[in-house]
């Protein structure tokens, strides 16, 4: 069984094999024997190596959140089918992720951005909040316009990422 | 203990410190009645009170600040007091006196009081009257051209204030001649738009400086003491996030100094209730000034709590319900060392972006010395629609050091799950030597973390491993996977009925 899932701009492939009385679970290419101990109201807790490890997880219907040590961790889950299919040239939208007022639209259709380019201007919670280009790209479409009020998961703009862009 | 002449009390707020406000309540006999806007309905205040009211508005936001229909909730559940919070109506002198013109207590100072102390250049002239240094400056005219002299006689940065102003809003900051006249138009626009009230002043700008501030309490008739200070002195853009006390930069000759200063101002004012006095402390020089009051209880309150062992809203209550302050500043006993932390559901290695969402996972964290005052609970919904603070986290310890210690345990052992916080990026700063060793001034944290991009950005195996083991088992087991959001199966496997990706290969 395999699952892949993406974090701070990196790619994991985690497989798992049922070993012994646990699970042999490599990250990328990295083995690791694991036992579940417990799984109880979204607290795991694993023997990792000889190790008690405890982490809390839950998930949305996009992103899983995991604890541990101190530290939260947000992974996107990374469907491999999906992704064979739309790496190259899929548009890519960008969403606000609050409800919030457009105060403007810096770009049109068309327009080449860099990474890191503004490309719309929020107001929410008397603060000014910039969308910006993930990476180099194209804007695809502009779905917004200045003065709107945007709700939350509300798609701003479509962008095409270049061809040579990482 | 006097029995109180309230049983219902309205508060006139959400998030924590409305439930702070509702415990105090439960531990005085008092019933309480929540407000809450639509969108509120199911947040945690409007739950944990014992009745909730709907209050109208054009916006979430609104609805906190509807006087006439807050008023009507009071009266129409049969309240006698209102207690008003931080921030919304708190310190509007329109709200104090409808209050008070229907007959309810209103928790805080007089309508007449805050009038005169909201005014910046009011409670400037009443400090000066008063032998309480204030922050050089100058708010005698409206000419541009008397303006630019004054400025050039303070010397550059200087400081534009809204008279009328708070919470950092119609300021500009200048450092040279040119950018005076644009500021001016600026400030004075975003001034009338805000307050209705284009008056500016200036101020000049201290660059080595400590906020200090000095918990008051008055009760009405000429008399008021002080409880210590609090260094507020980790700011972002005006907005405290981390608050302490002692401060670690005053001698005990200053304490004394600045404490009787603040009770001066307040006794001056005929201070009624809670109240903060705020100071910059010049740490070139060691004088203070002063700098504004906050007519209201402030979001940093428990950190006086700890510190002294008073219960701040409970003597708000009993003020407001005649009784006398039943101690005086020598009485108390200040013990160790307190810090606050503030916890916002943001990204700080995105800009401060904040994050909206709904909570997954809520864990507090617990043991000696740790309290938790939070707004938020596991399933609640971050909207964006208010302020972004989760919870306040303050701690008490021995000494400074050891609170230091306890403050990186407790939020290192805080979960939340779902929404973004600026956990990582509190233990970061609390772990600077700058702060570690009490030197760190209001533009601390835009100086030394401006770039601040995360703790660290790899992704240990062993969270991958836990990220897929859960899945796997959750799937078949769904109980397993419900957090405390109270969602069962909210780990599901999105490839099991899909794609045809066969299971167990």
């Amino acid at each position: 069984m395999e699952r892949r899932y993406r974090a701070e701009n990196a790619e994991f492939r985690v497989s798992l094999a049922p070993e012994g009385g646990g699970h042999l679970v490599e990250v990328n290419g990295r083995p690791h024997a694991v036992r579940v101990m417990r799984f109880e109201n979204g607290v795991l807790d694993l023997l990792v190596g000889d190790r008690r490890r405890r982490f809390h997880v839950a998930s949305d219907a996009k992103r899983l959140f995991v604890f541990s040590e101190g530290r939260c961790y947000r992974l996107e889950r990374a469907d491999p089918i999906r992704r064979a299919a739309g790496a190259r040239g899929a548009d890519k939208p960008l969403e606000a992720q609050m409800p919030a007022l457009v105060r403007s639209v810096v770009v049109q259709e068309g327009d080449r951005v860099e990474r890191g380019a503004t490309l719309v201007v929020l107001e929410a919670m008397k603060m000014e909040i910039r969308v910006t280009a993930p990476q180099a790209s194209v804007v695809a479409r502009v779905r917004c316009r200045e003065g709107e009020q945007v709700e939350r998961g509300q798609v701003l703009v479509e962008i095409h990422p270049a061809e040579d862009s990482r | 203990m006097r029995p109180l002449p309230f049983t219902r009390l309205l508060i006139a707020n959400r998030g924590e410190i409305a439930v702070r406000i509702i415990r105090a309540c439960r531990e005085l006999g008092i019933r309480t009645v929540a407000i809450h806007s639509e969108a509120d309905a199911g947040a945690m205040h409007a739950r944990e009170a014992d009745e909730a009211v709907a209050v109208d508005g054009s916006s979430p936001v609104e609805s906190y600040l509807n006087i006439p229909r807050i008023v009507g909730a009071a009266i129409g559940s049969g309240c006698q007091a209102v207690h008003p919070g931080y921030g919304f109506l708190s310190e509007n002198p329109r709200f104090a006196k409808a209050v008070e013109e229907a007959g309810l207590a209103f928790i805080g100072p007089s309508a007449e009081t805050m009038r005169r102390l909201s005014d910046k250049t009011q409670a400037r002239a009443l400090a000066r009257a008063n032998e309480v240094p204030v922050v050089p400056g100058f708010d005698g005219s409206l000419k541009k051209k008397d303006f630019a002299r004054e400025a050039g006689r303070l010397g550059y940065p200087v400081l534009i204030k809204a008279a009328a102003g708070g919470g950092g809003r119609g300021m500009r900051l200048i450092t040279s001649p040119a950018e005076l006249e644009p500021a001016l138009e600026s400030a004075r626009r975003e001034a009338e738009g805000a307050f209705s009230d284009d008056r500016v002043f200036l101020e000049k700008y201290l660059e080595s400086a400590r906020h200090v501030e000095f918990q008051i309490l008055g009760d009405g008739r000429g008399r008021a003491l002080h409880l210590f200070e609090r260094d507020c002195s980790l700011q972002r853009r005006h907005q405290k996030l981390v608050e302490e006390s002692p401060s670690p930069a005053l001698s005990a000759a200053q304490r004394e100094r600045m404490g009787e200063a603040a009770v001066r101002l307040a006794e001056a004012a005929a201070y009624r209730n809670a109240g903060t006095v705020e100071f910059l402390l010049d740490t070139g020089t060691g004088e203070f000034h002063f700098l504004e009051v906050n007519a209201r209880l402030q979001v940093e309150h428990p950190v006086t709590e700890l510190l002294t062992g008073v219960d701040l809203v409970a003597a708000q209550i009993r003020i407001a319900a005649g009784d006398s302050i039943p101690f005086e500043t020598a009485d108390l006993r200040p013990r160790g060392h307190v810090l606050e932390c503030r916890v916002y559901a943001e990204d700080p290695a995105a800009g401060f972006v904040p994050s909206a969402g709904p909570i997954l996972r809520l864990v507090h964290p617990e043991g000696p010395g740790v309290r938790v005052d939070a707004g938020y609970a596991a399933g609640d919904e971050v909207s964006g629609h208010f302020d972004a603070m989760l919870a306040k986290v303050i701690v008490w310890a021995g000494d400074r050091e050891a609170a230091l210690r306890r403050m990186d345990r407790a939020l290192a052992e805080m979960v939340v799950l779902g929404v973004t916080t600026n956990l990582d990026f509190l233990r970061a700063l609390l772990a600077e030597p700058d702060f570690r060793e009490g030197r760190a001034g209001t533009d601390f944290i835009a100086r030394r973390m401006g770039g601040w991009a995360g703790s660290g950005a790899e992704v240990p195996d062993e969270v991958l491993v836990a990220a897929a083991l859960a899945e796997v088992c959750s799937s078949s087991s769904p109980s397993a996977a419900s957090g405390n959001a109270g969602n069962p199966g909210d780990l599901h496997d999105p490839w099991e009925h899909s794609d045809g990706f066969r299971m167990g290969t």
